[in-house]
Order: C-alpha cells, then sequence, then structure tokens
C-alpha cells in the first residue's frame, strides 16, 4: 500500500521533483543557473517545444499522432515572415495561424477520409511541406527588416516582457490553462480522450469520430503556428530548411515523458509543460557546462529512456505488490 | 480483412473471400508493386535517353542497396508488430565506427565488428522494449536520439574515411551488375528462409497477428520480440556499411532521417502497419521502386525540393488507394 502511494504521488509530482532537483544540482555546478536573466532564457526555450507538445497532447489522447508538425511549424513561419515583410502585423499572425490550422486540418482529412493511418499520413506531409518550403522560399533565409515601429510590435511577441515575464511565457501559460479547459471541462475534450480510448465503442455510441479528429489535427496545426510565431518573433527571421527540423520527436518526446499515455484516452497536459521545462533546463545546463550540442541529444534520448522505464517497471511492481495483498488477504 | 489475414499467417496464400474484388486485391497486393515497377521503368526508359543507358540502370541497382538491405529487418520488424525508429541512427554509428577500424584492423574485420555492434544496438532496443516494457515507438525514439549522439560523440563531429581496396573496391561490378546488389540479393535469400522456412520466421506472423494466441500457444513472445530487432539492429548496420562504401566515407549524421524512409519502404511494399502479414519481396520491390524514382529524377533534373514533394506524393497516394480499397472490399 505504501508502494502504491508513493507511485499515486510519483505521478503527481514526479516531473516537479526531478526539475527541484535538478535546479538544485545546477545553481550548485554552475554559479550563472540562478540567474533571473538565465531563468527567463530558457524558460522561453520551453515555451516553444511546450507549445507544440500541447498540440500534440491532444492528437496523442485521441489516439494519433502527428509527424508533420516540424514541417508546419517551419511552413507556417516562413508564410508570416514572408507577409510581414509587406503587411501589417496582424495580418502576418492571420498567415501563420490560418497556414498552420489548414494544414494541421488537411491532415485530419487525409487520415479521416481516406482512412490512412496518422503515422503515414502526416509522414507523407513532411516530406511534401518540407519540399514546398524549399521552393516557396528559394533555399533562402528570410530575414525580417522592415521599418521600426512594426518591427517592435513583431518582436513583442516573441522577445518583449510584461511586469517582467517575456511574452513567450506569457502566451504559453495562457495557452495551456485555455487548453487544460476545453480539454476537462468540455464536451469536446471529454470525447477527444473517449475517441482515445477505444475509438469503435465511441463510434458506435454516436459520436462523430471523424470530424473529432479531424479537429484534433487542426488543433496540432494551430499550435505548431503559434509555436512558429514565437520562434520567428525571437529570431527576426527564419531559415526554411531548418526551422522545426526534428521538433516532431522531440514534441512526441515531451508530450510522453509528461505522463500522457501512447496508448490514448489520457492526457497530461500540464506535465507536457513540466517536461518542456525539464528538457530546457537540462539543455541550459549542458550549455553552461559548455559541452558540445550533440549531448543535448544524448540527454533527452537518457531522460525520456529512463521516465518510460520507470512507468514500466511500476506496472511490474504494481502486479507483484496487488498480487502479494490478494495473498495476505486471504 | 480478418480472416484473409489469418489465412497468411498460417503460411497459406488460400483466397477466403472468392469475390473477383478481393481476389484482385490479393493479387494487387502481391505483384502491385512489381507491376507499378515495369511500368514506370518502361516509362522513364522511353522517354529518357540518359535513364536507358546500361551503365545508368546498373548504379541505380546500386542506389536501391543500402535502403533495401536495411529494410528486411523492418519488415521483420513490423510484421511481428513492433517499429524501429533507431534504425538510421543504428546505421550512423555503425557505419562510423565500422570506418574507423578499416585502416586499423582491415576491411572485413571492422565489417564483422560492425555488424556485432548492430546487433547489440538491436538487442538493447530488444531489451528495453521487453524487460523495462516500454513501447516500440518510445522506447526506439530514445535510442534515437541517444545512438546519434554516440556517433557524434565517437567521431567528434567529423567525417571518417578510408582508402583499403577491400572496402571501396566493392563498387566494382561482376558481370555488369554491382557487387553491392549481389549482396543485397543475398541478403534477401536470408531474410526469405528465415522469414518462410523457420519456427522463427512463423512465430513472427504470429505474434503480430494475434499477441494474445501467440502467448496462449506457449510462443515465448519477449524472446522473439528481442531477437527481431536483433535483426533490425543487424540489417541496419549491413545497410549502414554499404552506405559507406557507396560513399568511401561515413559521417554521425550519415542516414539521417532513413528511419522514416525505412518504415515507408516496407509500408509502400505491402506489409501492415498493426503486423501479422507482409512480403519480403514487396519490400523489395518497394527499394527498387524508390531507387528508379529517385534515378529518374535526377536524369530529368527534377530540383531536390520537387523530389521530397514527389516522395511524400508517392507515399500518400500509395497508402490511400489501399485504405480506400480496403473500404470497397468491405
Amino acid at each position: 500500500m505504501n508502494g502504491e502511494r508513493f507511485w499515486k504521488l510519483w505521478e503527481r509530482f514526479g516531473l516537479l521533483a526531478v526539475i527541484l532537483i535538478g535546479i538544485v544540482v545546477l545553481s550548485i555546478s554552475s554559479p550563472n543557473f540562478l540567474a533571473v536573466d538565465n531563468f527567463r532564457n530558457f524558460l522561453t526555450q520551453a515555451a516553444v517545444v511546450a507549445i507544440v507538445g500541447a498540440g500534440m497532447t491532444f492528437a496523442i489522447a485521441a489516439g494519433g499522432f502527428d509527424l508533420s508538425v516540424g514541417a508546419v511549424f517551419s511552413m507556417a513561419a516562413c508564410v508570416g515572415a514572408n507577409v510581414l515583410l509587406r503587411h501589417s502585423v496582424p495580418l502576418s499572425l492571420l498567415a501563420s495561424l490560418g497556414v498552420g490550422l489548414g494544414l494541421g486540418l488537411l491532415n485530419g482529412l487525409i487520415i479521416t477520409k481516406l482512412k490512412v493511418p496518422a503515422f503515414i499520413a502526416t509522414l507523407g506531409m513532411m516530406a511534401i511541406l518540407r519540399g514546398v518550403i524549399l521552393i516557396y522560399t528559394q533555399g533562402r533565409d528570410i530575414n525580417i527588416i522592415i521599418e521600426p515601429a512594426r518591427q517592435a510590435r513583431y518582436k513583442f511577441l516573441g522577445g518583449g516582457q510584461l511586469a517582467g515575464v517575456p511574452t513567450p511565457i506569457l502566451i504559453m501559460a495562457a495557452l495551456f490553462l485555455i487548453y487544460y479547459v476545453v480539454l476537462r471541462h468540455t464536451r469536446f475534450g471529454r470525447h477527444v480522450c473517449a475517441v482515445g480510448s477505444n475509438e469503435p465503442a465511441a463510434r458506435s455510441s454516436g459520436l462523430n469520430v471523424d470530424r473529432i479528429k479531424a479537429t484534433v489535427f487542426g488543433l496540432v496545426g494551430l499550435s505548431a503556428a503559434i509555436a512558429a510565431v514565437i520562434q520567428t518573433a525571437q529570431l527576426m527571421g527564419v531559415s526554411g530548411g531548418v526551422s522545426g527540423l526534428g521538433l516532431e520527436l522531440e514534441a512526441i518526446s515531451v508530450v510522453v515523458l509528461g505522463g500522457t499515455s501512447l496508448n490514448g484516452g489520457r492526457a497530461r497536459l500540464f506535465g507536457t509543460m513540466l517536461a518542456a521545462i525539464l528538457v530546457a533546463m537540462a539543455n541550459n545546463g549542458l550549455n553552461l557546462h559548455n559541452t558540445p550540442s550533440f549531448y543535448q541529444d544524448l540527454a533527452l534520448g537518457l531522460i525520456l529512456l529512463f521516465a518510460v522505464s520507470i512507468d514500466g517497471l511500476r506496472t511490474r511492481f504494481q502486479k507483484s505488490f496487488s498480487r502479494l495483498e490478494a495473498m495476505s488477504g486471504q | 480483412m480478418k480472416t484473409a489475414n489469418a489465412q497468411k499467417v498460417a503460411g497459406g496464400d488460400v483466397e477466403t473471400e472468392p469475390g473477383r474484388m478481393a481476389r484482385f486485391g490479393g493479387m494487387w497486393d502481391r505483384f502491385g508493386i512489381f507491376l507499378i515497377l515495369v511500368l514506370l521503368l518502361a516509362v522513364f526508359a522511353a522517354t529518357n535517353p540518359y535513364f536507358r543507358k546500361p551503365a545508368n540502370l546498373t548504379n541505380l541497382l546500386a542506389q536501391a542497396v543500402p535502403l533495401g538491405v536495411a529494410a528486411i529487418g523492418m519488415t521483420f520488424a513490423i510484421i511481428s508488430g513492433a517499429f524501429d525508429l533507431s534504425v538510421g541512427s543504428t546505421m550512423a554509428l555503425t557505419a562510423c565506427v565500422m570506418v574507423s577500424l578499416i585502416d586499423r584492423i582491415g576491411f572485413y574485420p571492422a565489417l564483422l565488428a560492425g555488424l556485432a555492434l548492430g546487433a547489440v544496438l538491436g538487442l538493447i532496443n530488444g531489451l528495453i522494449v521487453t524487460k523495462a516494457r516500454v513501447v516500440p515507438f518510445i522506447a526506439t525514439l530514445a535510442t534515437l536520439w541517444i545512438y546519434r549522439a554516440v556517433a557524434f560523440i565517437y567521431t567528434k563531429n567529423s567525417p571518417v574515411q578510408s582508402r583499403d581496396p577491400a572496402f571501396t573496391g566493392l563498387n566494382g561490378r561482376f558481370l555488369g551488375i554491382p557487387y553491392l546488389f549481389l549482396i543485397m540479393i543475398a541478403c534477401y535469400l536470408v531474410g526469405y528462409v528465415i522469414l518462410y522456412h523457420t519456427p522463427f520466421g512463423r512465430r513472427v506472423f504470429a505474434i503480430g497477428g494475434n499477441r494474445k494466441a501467440a502467448v496462449l500457444s506457449g510462443i515465448n513472445v519477449p524472446r522473439v520480440t528481442a531477437m527481431v530487432f536483433m535483426l533490425v539492429g543487424l540489417f541496419g548496420a549491413l545497410g549502414g556499411s554499404l552506405l559507406a562504401v557507396r560513399l568511401w566515407s561515413a559521417k554521425a549524421d550519415t542516414a539521417m532521417g532513413y528511419e522514416l524512409m525505412v518504415i515507408a519502404t516496407v509500408v509502400l511494399g505491402g506489409t501492415r502497419l498493426g503486423g501479422g502479414s507482409g512480403t519480403l519481396s514487396g519490400t523489395f520491390g518497394a527499394a527498387l521502386l524508390f531507387a528508379v524514382i529517385y534515378n529518374a529524377m535526377d536524369m530529368f533534373q527534377v530540383q531536390s525540393y520537387w523530389q521530397k514533394i514527389a516522395l511524400g506524393g508517392i507515399l500518400l497516394l500509395a497508402l490511400s488507394l489501399d485504405g480506400l480499397r480496403r473500404r470497397f472490399s468491405q
């Protein structure tokens, strides 16, 4: 019983505990870690992955996933940056978000109408989009050089601060609150989990599964586009060919690390956010110690492996616990 | 559809649905990919004088090899209902280690060492999946990051190469046919025997077809699964080594993104993503098909951007046709 309680606590607060331990270790090992600027810095980096991960959490909870988010991210960034060169900031935002939402819905339509598995549909979409991006940008970087007033307004979305808090963190927080309410307190949120845990049952109980799935993929695309706007505003430019490369796997890793089950039916939205923060913190720690960037991949892999192995080992333990309990009960 | 799969599990190709549509479907599954292959070859050869040159056609055969060989192991994995995202990283790491050893211990010992390393990497995947109970998608996603990072750390991010005559000489030809292609044929023969003429092969089908039934009929599912992952690692290592032969060198970012290409090849070859049915000949045909398309696009001087779009389009088209066909036969 003690074991069971421990695992319940671990499930709720495990990530938080690991983050706190990480903060203690890193602040001892490198004096620069605790600086406010450094915190702002890595939380801002976490925001991009966390927001993409928030959309992905819906997809995985609905029993699918989306390999095209990195390419959608890049496409939304490129179109938004190009529109900004000639038009106003709101129009650019509209373009980015429209591209993200549209491509996401297109994924959803391919999956539901043509009955292509999500894995294949979004893989194909990724390959196609990567080509389209290179043709659209002609392989060139887009640098946003416009009159200062407009530039400042756009830059605020990625590099600005409100009351000392960077805008990306505020956007992340607001978005997670909205998504949380949608997931937990709306019919749509419950339907997403219903579809994810048992699709045939959801279908036969009268849910419009196709529409729910298509909406979910639209949401994934939209989230990727929001993250793309933040990053474009940070860098004030985008390099279509490399932007968002590998983001799909990073986002899926973060969602799984956060405790969302790949089997679908269960979403842990704030787990996704904490996991993104943990990964960003680990990368930040490695940077502060001047380690080459590929050690970050190693760290991500090991953290992921550690987290999911614990999950697997736990079910084993729980089985033996319940067996023990059953025996002692007799 | 279910019963048809069950028949295939049993090893026969008995038609269970007597309808004309279903019989057409069965034939299509078996020979469709070769039909498309022949059609494309004919069209490209008729329309492009560079494509039909014998030197190009044999070069095309060599082009198919790294992907084709790596896809053998993946066919086993997908038939058994699992898949391995780390295969691209495995290819890179083993190729780097192999090439770096050639000048020290000679080509063939180095090749053996590379293959052994590949088997070990595969076994690690298998043990994570079976012992720590991590689903294959996540386990191999983690090792995708880890193996790639180890390759970067091992090579310090600089290319490794060798001018050993046994190594570079493998690019030669026998009666006009590249050695590499002959090696690939031999690999497919070995794979064919293992898959269709050993108890192990039948267990692979059984696990993918109905896992519970496989467990109940006394199959040691974890052991078979671990061996399947070893095969993926082994063939991945060979594919990576042969890729290094073609390039005379290896780099830590060799075969980046290959995992998705390999999976795409297997699925395009008619293996069901859910497991339980599939053919090695289909994978062979799909690997050749990809080589033909890539080669033809080079000969027609299609920009590499458009090549990506074409690749994604083909994938989506092939698989949505498959989905639509299934709908019809229901």
